[in-house]
């Protein structure tokens, strides 16, 4: 009996000790991440047949239990790698917010210092420190717009050095869940369950979660099968390693080692860098890129089409350069709309103005650009063109313009005051016009006869010199005429105006004439044979003067209605044509006109005529440009020719060179005036206007709009993280919980244990006694 | 659920609250500390934006002010040269009436030419105003010396030499506003109407139009002198010394003893062997010219023709005849691009004709022209000066309501530009509080936040002790 009883005694013993070391474990590791609480579990061991009495034979622990909530486990696991990836989003934003902040040497704060400058230089157009002090904000502007893309840029560089360092630690993470995974099967090959190592493998993988989102599988042998985005990094038998592949600035991916395969991480740290590298830096970078853009296209649009206050300029040099597409080794045959500008240019006109210094006479000049066909070679050809005008391309591919000794030349609006320079409006030179306008149907062999100051003479015109006679061009035939020996010998040159054909002599005055006999070109013309022309000792000279206010470009052209002299025939007028020869005005040039008197066009422009003889028998006409935009197809600010900045995004900006060296080359005046502050207005207007390339928004609106997106992400990225946060937290709470450990209730169990040992030491004392008694006995 | 707290959720639940309500506080104090409602867009990025916005407008208006401050300086300036303008033509229309009285000597004509050269200029220094090295008043040409004075066939005449063009400043929106006003339409108002002779040589206005600027001189040359008369009187010189043109009639009468040109006066003849017997100078009230040599007259009554001829021009280098008969001669001076168209019947002596093309004449040349005549360089009559300081008296009179006028257009803009400046500040008053309303943290409410956080946390630490203190452990001995 004594050794069942003394047997069963040791058992309760031995359980009660095993639960107290449980306890102690318990306790121990309260505060042990990832340890969860442990229970042993005891039960009655066999019993046995005894003097035909089935008796038990006491208690056993049997075995030792992890508290483990598996499927709480896993919901955590997740949650950690939503909580990480917001949490890393929100520090790039923040990051991102702080470049944007506003205040002191902010980029809207350097907006407003801008457009106040040029407030404050509008009142004093022409003064050089109010120039330099404008040239000042807007070199502060560019500044400010490279730091930006700069600071855009080192985000992201940060962020990739950030995704590195991680996964590194995802890799060690990978060895260490694979070496416990190793573990785990060994101790547990035989049976019970290895809990503090299944503790360990937990809080690695919680670990992991932080850094990326993680799926896990557990085998039959226990062992874990670690997923990382789609991919596996630990399996039962061994695991994979992760590595960066990135060009240190913009461009990363994560991917398993020398396999090529993308892991396609989203979640945790690095799926929240990699978002912040992949869409929201490249997103803030181009809302930056296109606001730089359009302020250097709108601020180079209006200050390449105004004048410096010292006048029209001697040399420009562009700022853009062109690129080689072709490869051929030249720029030259490039199209100008596909020449690597930064900017585009479309079809349009460019106005070019040329200016003699000395006596102030300006001559405008069109050019015609064509997206689709106007080469680089077109262009230099058609600036060549014009007289004391010559242009280029520099060895770096960039469009130089110079223009001769004594001239100047500038690309404003301004209106030509004189427009009929060469007298084919009753001029002092003996002129006749074609009655009609381009184009004219000639054909091969078609005659002109004159009677000049050496005889008659007739100029016969032949096919080479036209492109299509049948639709020949007065520019045609006027180069025609003026190749012409017999016309030259007599002192006759002709002119194209407007699209109409001037025939006049080279000298002025009463002396001067010329007769047209006849010819077979006649009747394309328009002309009447035997018409003779004189010319005059005081010209009309019409004079132009306001400024135009229509919103498009046009072309006038200015006819009188009879025979007569300004000013003295009564019912003389004057009709005025617009490009489609719609008739925009009458003006009453006859008895009731005072010479010089202005009268008014249309849209702000006036003329005003000198005293003299005007011929609608001779069609005497002068043409005007009217101008609302002298640069169509941007071709000034593609090739950066006389702009405020150059460059064409955030991390090009900056302002024209020889403008810092030189502040008053600033185009502060619209007209050449030194005290016009017209192009200053103009770019202070562009303060407050819509701009089309930011969707009708202003500078200022969208610069808001920029930091406002910034913030309104960041701020709901932030709320996000934080109620993701609570959300772990409370699951960290269930599962602390469920797993944790309560000293308190260990400590009770403790009693309880220490009481069933001192029950078991007594139990044994009493079985001891009884033997004791039984030995007395014999 | 059934609650099972534990160590670790203890020190999490103690730990999360003493953070939060850290944070609280924090946040509290960084609005006290700042006095703004959030420090970063996040906190609150649709009132940052609107905030924003609203700076952005402070900041347009701002714009506004600083180019009103520059307009109504320039303004004032303008305003202050106009107002000492308007005075000095004034004085000199009183000068001007007072040369007019026929009483005056010669030398006091002198003198108060002396004067009018003095103001006109102390005229031409304000007409070339230059404030900081911009001319006032010659448009936006600022660099250019708006009028400068020159010799045009021996008149002083000055000339605009700026452009026409008004200095633009943007005060609004799409608000322009023209500061400057050129010098030419002040001092140099170009309102044509047509030339006006003064009447001396008889030349007149021709049938066709004309074209110049300002007072110019026709000069009328006497050419020569034929003499038609019986009785031996003859020419002295050969006419070299008379003025008259065209037919004029003479008649001697020995026994009156007067010899009169055309219709008078009649003169007393000379007495034989006198000083002036042999050349006297006979005049009729026109003040044509002939001279006589009576040395061969018989001392018979007589009545004959003198017909004069001479010729005209602008410039005195091209010359035309006059004919007598056309009424419409054109004279042209192409260096200074006049054109004259002259009906000569009616010249009947030489002089310099004064032609004012009416409208045109610019306030230097009016004063210039009329010191001219009161000096008397032409040696005129006290009615023929009269008659000509008359011609170009209307143009002072013109010039002087358009340097009111434009002291009126200043007046008006720089009314404008106050009104509109007072508009500004009321809109940035009003502005700014918005963004305060925005912006400002409200204090009372703040610090009343403050000291709830801190309350809170103070109660949470409290708490948080007291639960991490009591254990099992204390009580077990």
């Amino acid at each position: 009996m004594s050794s069942l009883a003394l047997n069963t005694g040791l058992k309760a013993l031995l359980a009660a000790q095993s639960r107290l070391e449980t306890i102690g474990h318990n306790v121990s590791n309260a505060s042990t991440p990832g340890y969860s609480r442990q229970t042993l579990e005891v039960g009655t061991s066999g019993s046995m047949r005894i003097r035909g009495l089935i008796q038990g034979t006491g208690v056993e622990a049997q075995v030792v239990r992890r508290t483990v909530d598996q499927l709480l486990q896993t919901r955590l696991t997740n949650q950690g790698s939503v909580v990480a990836r917001l949490e890393a989003r929100v520090s790039g934003m923040s990051e991102a917010e702080g470049l944007l902040s506003t205040g002191t040497g902010s980029l809207d704060q350097l907006f407003k210092s801008f457009f106040g400058s040029l407030s404050s230089l509008s009142t004093t157009p022409e003064d050089k420190q109010a120039q330099a002090n404008t040239l000042q904000f807007a070199s502060d502007i560019g500044s400010k717009f490279k730091s930006l893309s700069d600071g855009t840029t080192n985000i992201g560089i940060d962020a990739i050095e950030r995704i590195q360092n991680r996964v590194v630690e995802v890799n060690q993470l990978a060895e260490r869940i694979s070496r416990l995974n190793a573990q785990i099967m060994g101790s547990e090959s035989g049976s019970g369950t290895a809990n503090d190592m299944r503790d360990a493998r937990e809080q690695a993988v919680n670990d992991l979660s932080a850094l990326t989102d993680v799926r896990t599988v557990e085998d039959g042998r226990g062992a874990l099968r670690v997923l990382v985005g789609g991919q596996t990094l630990v399996s039962p038998v061994g695991f994979e390693q992760l590595e960066v592949v990135t060009d240190g600035l913009t461009q990363v991916s994560v991917q398993i080692k020398d396999s090529g395969i993308d892991a396609a991480i989203t979640g945790g740290e690095i799926g929240g860098l990699l978002g912040v590298v992949r869409d929201f830096l490249p997103g803030l970078k181009g809302d930056v890129d296109q606001l730089a853009h359009n302020f250097i296209l709108e601020m180079n649009r209006v200050h390449s089409t105004g004048m410096p206050s010292s006048g029209p300029m001697r040399a420009l040099l562009g700022a853009n350069a062109l690129v080689d597409q072709d490869s051929d080794g030249q720029v030259s045959d490039e199209l100008l709309a596909n020449a690597g500008l930064g900017f585009d240019v479309n079809s349009g006109e460019v106005f070019v103005n040329v200016t003699d210094q000395a006596s102030g006479v300006m001559q405008k000049h069109r050019i015609a650009i064509d997206a689709g066909h106007t080469t680089v070679q077109d262009l230099l050809n058609s600036l060549s063109a014009i007289a004391h005008l010559s242009a280029s391309v520099d060895g770096q591919g960039h469009v130089q313009i110079q223009a001769d000794q004594g001239f100047g030349f500038d690309f404003s609006a301004r209106l030509d005051v004189a427009p009929d320079d060469i007298g084919s409006f009753g001029g002092g030179r003996a002129s006749l016009a074609s009655a009609t306008s381009e184009p004219f149907t000639l054909a091969v062999g078609n005659t002109l006869d004159f009677t000049g100051p050496l005889g008659n003479f007739s100029v016969a015109l032949q096919s080479p010199q036209f492109q299509d006679m049948s639709q020949a061009t007065a520019a045609e035939i006027a180069a025609a005429l003026n190749s012409d020996a017999n016309f030259q010998a007599n002192g006759l040159v002709a002119h194209d105006v407007g699209g109409a054909l001037v025939m006049q002599t080279a000298g002025s005055g009463t002396s001067q004439t010329f007769t047209l006999r006849g010819g077979s070109a006649n009747g394309a013309l328009g002309l009447t044979a035997n018409t003779a022309v004189q010319g005059q000792t005081l010209g009309v000279a019409p004079a132009i003067s306001g400024a135009y206010t229509g919103a498009a470009n046009d072309s006038w052209t200015f006819r009188p209605s009879g025979d007569g002299t300004i000013g003295t025939t009564a019912g003389l007028k004057l009709n005025v044509f617009d490009k489609q020869g719609v008739q925009i005005a009458q003006l009453d040039i006859g008895a009731n006109y005072q010479p010089g008197t202005e009268l008014e066009v249309a849209n702000g422009v006036k003329v005003a005529f000198g005293l003299g003889n005007v011929s609608a028998s001779n069609s005497d006409l002068f043409q005007l440009d009217v101008i609302a935009d002298s640069d169509t197809s941007d071709l000034l600010p593609a090739l950066g020719l006389g702009t405020l900045f150059t460059g064409s995004d955030a991390s090009s900006i900056d302002v024209r060179s020889d403008l810092v060296d030189s502040p008053e080359l600033f185009a502060s005046s619209s007209t050449g005036a030194a005290g016009d502050a017209g192009n200053v207005v103009r770019l202070l207007e562009l303060a407050q206007q819509g701009i089309a390339g930011l969707g009708n928004a202003s500078f200022d609106s969208s610069l808001i709009g920029l930091g406002a997106n910034v913030a309104t992400e960041l701020s709901s990225a932030r709320d996000a993280a934080e109620s993701e946060d609570f959300l772990r937290q409370s699951l960290e709470a269930r599962r602390d919980q469920t797993s944790g450990v309560n000293v308190d209730e260990e400590l009770a169990r403790m009693i309880e244990a220490q009481q069933a040992y001192d029950a078991a030491g007594q139990y044994m004392r009493v079985v001891s006694e009884l033997s004791a008694t039984l030995f007395n006995i014999l | 659920m059934n609650i099972r707290p534990t160590q670790a959720s203890t020190f999490a639940l103690v730990q999360n609250g003493l953070l939060s309500n850290f944070g609280k506080l924090v946040s509290a104090q960084e609005q006290v500390s700042s006095g703004k409602k959030f420090l970063r867009a996040s906190d609150d990025p649709g009132a940052s934006a609107r905030a924003l916005a609203l700076q952005g407008r402070v900041s347009e208006t701002a714009r506004y002010v600083e180019a009103i401050a520059g307009g109504t300086r320039e303004l004032g300036l303008g305003a202050t040269a106009l107002q000492d303008a308007g005075e000095l033509i004034t004085q000199a229309k009183e000068i001007t009436l007072a040369g007019l009285n026929g009483t005056l000597s010669a030398e006091d004509r002198a003198v108060l030419a002396l004067q009018l050269r003095q103001i006109k200029a102390q005229l031409l220094d304000i007409a070339n105003t230059n404030e900081g090295g911009r001319y006032l008043f010659s448009g936006t040409d600022v660099g250019s010396k708006p009028f400068e004075t020159g010799d045009r066939h021996g008149f002083a005449s000055t000339a605009y030499g700026g452009n026409q063009d008004q200095h633009q400043l943007l005060v609004g929106g799409d608000l322009h506003v023209a500061i400057g006003i050129p010098g030419s339409d002040i001092f140099a108002g170009f309102e044509p109407a047509g030339a006006s002779f003064e009447g001396l040589t008889g030349a007149s206005n021709g049938t066709s139009t004309d074209q110049g600027l300002g007072p110019v001189t026709l000069f009328v040359r006497h050419d020569s002198t034929t003499l038609t008369i019986p009785g031996g009187v003859a020419l002295v010189a050969a006419g070299a010394n008379d003025t008259l043109i065209g037919n004029h009639t003479l008649a001697i009468d020995p026994v009156a003893g007067t010899v009169t040109l055309d219709a008078g006066p009649p003169r007393q003849l000379p007495a034989a062997g006198s000083a002036n017997f042999a050349d006297f100078e006979l005049t009729n009230d026109r003040g044509d010219t002939v001279h006589l040599d009576f040395s061969a007259w018989s001392g018979a009554a007589a009545n004959g023709t003198v017909v004069g001829a001479g010729s005209m021009s602008l410039d005195q280098t091209t010359w035309t005849a006059i004919d007598g008969v056309s009424t419409d001669v054109e004279l042209v001076d192409a260096s200074t691009n006049t054109v004259l168209h002259v009906d000569v019947t009616a010249i009947h002596r030489s002089g310099n004709e004064l032609v004012s093309f009416t409208g045109t004449v610019n306030i230097f040349d009016a004063l210039e022209s009329i010191a001219d005549t009161l000096e008397n360089v032409d040696g005129l009559s006290a009615s023929e000066q009269v008659r000509r300081v008359n011609l170009v008296f209307d143009e002072v009179d013109r010039n002087h309501d358009n340097v009111l006028a434009g002291l009126t257009t200043l007046g008006a803009r720089s009314a404008r530009m106050q009104s509109l400046d007072e508009n500004y500040a009321g809109v940035d008053t009003e502005l700014r509080s918005q963004i305060s309303n925005i912006e400002d943290a409200d204090y009372s409410q703040v610090v009343l936040d403050m000291m709830r956080a801190e309350q809170t946390l103070q109660l949470t630490q409290s708490v948080g002790s007291k639960l991490l203190q009591t254990t099992l452990l204390n009580f077990l001995r």
